[in-house]
């Protein structure tokens, strides 16, 4: 209803590919109720490059878990084009933290398994799974095991496996974080990459600013201890991007502003994490 | 020499070089009659190999494999739907916890009172043994999956049936191993009590102990040299059984 309210009011911006409404996420911890999240609400854009930037503890991963089904929210609702989001589902992928490959299956046949599920034939399945590996660069190693490849590979091989879903929204959950700098630069740009190929939507929860800012168009920052929206930004920066963009004015502001926002976030998390404290991540509790 | 030859070639020095020493120490001092050097032992390993030794094998091999695998058909499953319903995790909860730490052949004397001097009693003895160590592997397999998996999993859309199959088996397999390892080796253990404490009229567990009722010492150890026989034989068919899965021998290191 509502999307159907913005599409007819807005033709000159693309369709919302999913809508976060007045999300609240609220845990029980040691019979205290703690607010992970506290009524969030965003839009996603169908082709657009979303980051969400926060220090650790602020629920960015818990919002992203919500808007891919695998976490219910409190109070509040996600839906895409297809209708609410209950549950995970194809329409959604999601790339974790931990490559997560299946290490019993050779790299092409944890991506075909995963076309398979979608009810694509065998054949065809391996066809598309080549295809993909070949879009992520990892041409040459289909047959390999999982353990064989270092971690950016394996990263990349999950993210073929979740482009292979053809999700309307792809979600990405610090992907990059257990990489080393190197590995990390590079599979930043490969992703920019990648994304000019398949034209997905993609929402990325990081906590590194410099990569939020560098890899999104709209940039979301959340404040912690509960998690709210305290800063959303577009700035003005050249797509592709490239490393060159780092270097521009608009840049060095967009990355300020971020820090300017989060900074005292992050202080007191960091402060209390060294004094061994528990409160600066729990917060205000309801 | 290449990497694999060196593999086997290493561990057989070592073994020859302990051998070695224990021979020449028998050949300076002179031992107790009771205790036999290398040749001694290999000498009656050899003379022993008749009819008479295959049927003690052969007896001894088939109570082991009866009881673990009764052992392990009802402890896989078990483990597996307990770990993952709740329900049914409480019910047993307190017996695991109860028969876990009692030590299990306490309980012959019960199955013979019951089941006589048998060999249903000796393997049911072998089986419960059995049963614990695979029941505590599975069961933390299980618990232990990485639950992205599970993410993973419910994210490309795979049915509950293919999750379980393709996902939740080959997770859990790597534990499975250890526990049915575990009770393999439980299985032979108990195997001897069970012949011995359970007047067994055949067996390697009645060739040890009737070899000690005579002082018969090259019976003794040409029956526990068999023992070990058995044991290695049983672990040899497991790799090779599953020699196309290195993962479940933790060689595939998970990611």
């Amino acid at each position: 209803m509502t999307l159907a309210s913005d599409l007819a009011s807005a033709p000159n911006t693309p369709p919302i590919a999913l809508r976060v409404e007045g999300v609240s996420r609220t845990y029980s911890r040691k019979g205290r109720n703690v607010r992970a999240l506290n009524n969030i609400s965003l839009s996603v854009l169908t082709g657009e490059f979303m980051t969400i930037v926060g220090p650790s503890g602020c629920g960015k991963s818990t919002l992203l878990q919500i808007m891919g089904g695998f976490d219910r929210p409190s109070t509040g609702t996600v839906a895409t084009a297809a209708g609410p989001v209950t549950g995970p589902s194809r329409d959604i992928g999601m790339v974790f933290q931990r490559p997560t490959l299946f290490p019993w299956w050779t790299v092409e046949k944890n991506v075909s398994w995963a076309l398979r599920c979608g009810g694509i034939k065998r054949r065809e399945a391996l066809r598309r799974s080549r295809e993909l590996l070949e879009l992520v660069g990892l041409r040459g190693f289909e047959t390999a095991f999982p353990n064989e490849l270092s971690g950016g590979m394996q990263q990349r091989a999950a993210l073929a496996r979740t482009l292979s879903l053809e999700p309307s929204v792809l979600l990405m959950d610090e992907p990059f974080s257990a990489l080393d700098a190197q590995t990390r630069e590079l599979m930043q740009e490969e992703l920019i990459r990648i994304r000019q190929v398949a034209g997905t939507t993609i929402v990325f929860v990081t906590h590194d600013i410099r990569e939020a800012v560098f890899l999104g168009d709209r940039i979301v920052a959340l404040s912690g201890s509960p998690g709210e929206i305290a800063l959303e930004l577009t700035p003005d920066l050249p797509r592709p991007r490239t490393r060159e963009v780092m270097r521009s004015q608009e840049f060095l502001d967009a990355y300020e502003a971020v820090w300017a926002c989060i900074r005292d976030q992050a202080r007191r998390a960091s402060a209390s994490t060294r004094a061994g404290m528990r409160q600066g991540d729990e917060g205000r509790t309801t | 020499m290449n990497e694999s030859l060196l593999r086997w070639v290493r561990p057989l020095l070592a073994l020859l070089l302990i051998l070695g020493a224990w021979q020449a120490a028998g050949s300076v001092w002179s031992f107790p009659a009771y205790v036999l050097v290398p040749t001694e032992i290999a000498g009656a390993w050899f003379s022993s190999l008749d009819a008479e030794m295959g049927g003690a094998v052969g007896a001894t091999a088939l109570r082991a494999s009866a009881g673990f695998v009764l052992g392990a058909v009802i402890a896989l499953p078990l483990a597996t739907v307990a770990a993952l319903l709740r329900p049914v995790e409480n019910l047993l909860e307190p017996y695991i916890g109860f028969f876990y730490a009692l030590p299990k052949i306490s309980l012959l004397p019960v199955l013979v009172l019951w089941l006589g001097y048998s060999d249903s009693a000796r393997i049911t003895m072998i089986a419960v043994s059995a049963f614990f160590p695979i029941y505590i592997y599975m069961h933390a397999g299980v618990r232990g999956i990485n639950p992205d998996y599970l993410k993973v999993a419910a994210n490309v859309g795979a049915t509950r049936r293919e999750t379980f199959l393709r996902v939740v088996i080959p997770a859990v397999a790597p534990m499975a191993m250890v526990g049915i390892r575990v009770g393999v080796a439980i299985s032979l253990i108990v195997t001897f009590a069970a012949e011995v404490i359970g007047q067994s009229p055949n067996g390697l567990g009645r060739h040890i102990q009737d070899g000690f009722g005579i002082l018969s010492y090259e019976q003794m150890y040409t029956g526990i040299v068999m023992f070990a026989l058995i044991g290695l034989g049983i672990d040899l068919l497991l790799r090779v059984a599953t020699r196309n899965r290195p993962s479940i021998w933790g060689e595939a290191s998970p990611t």
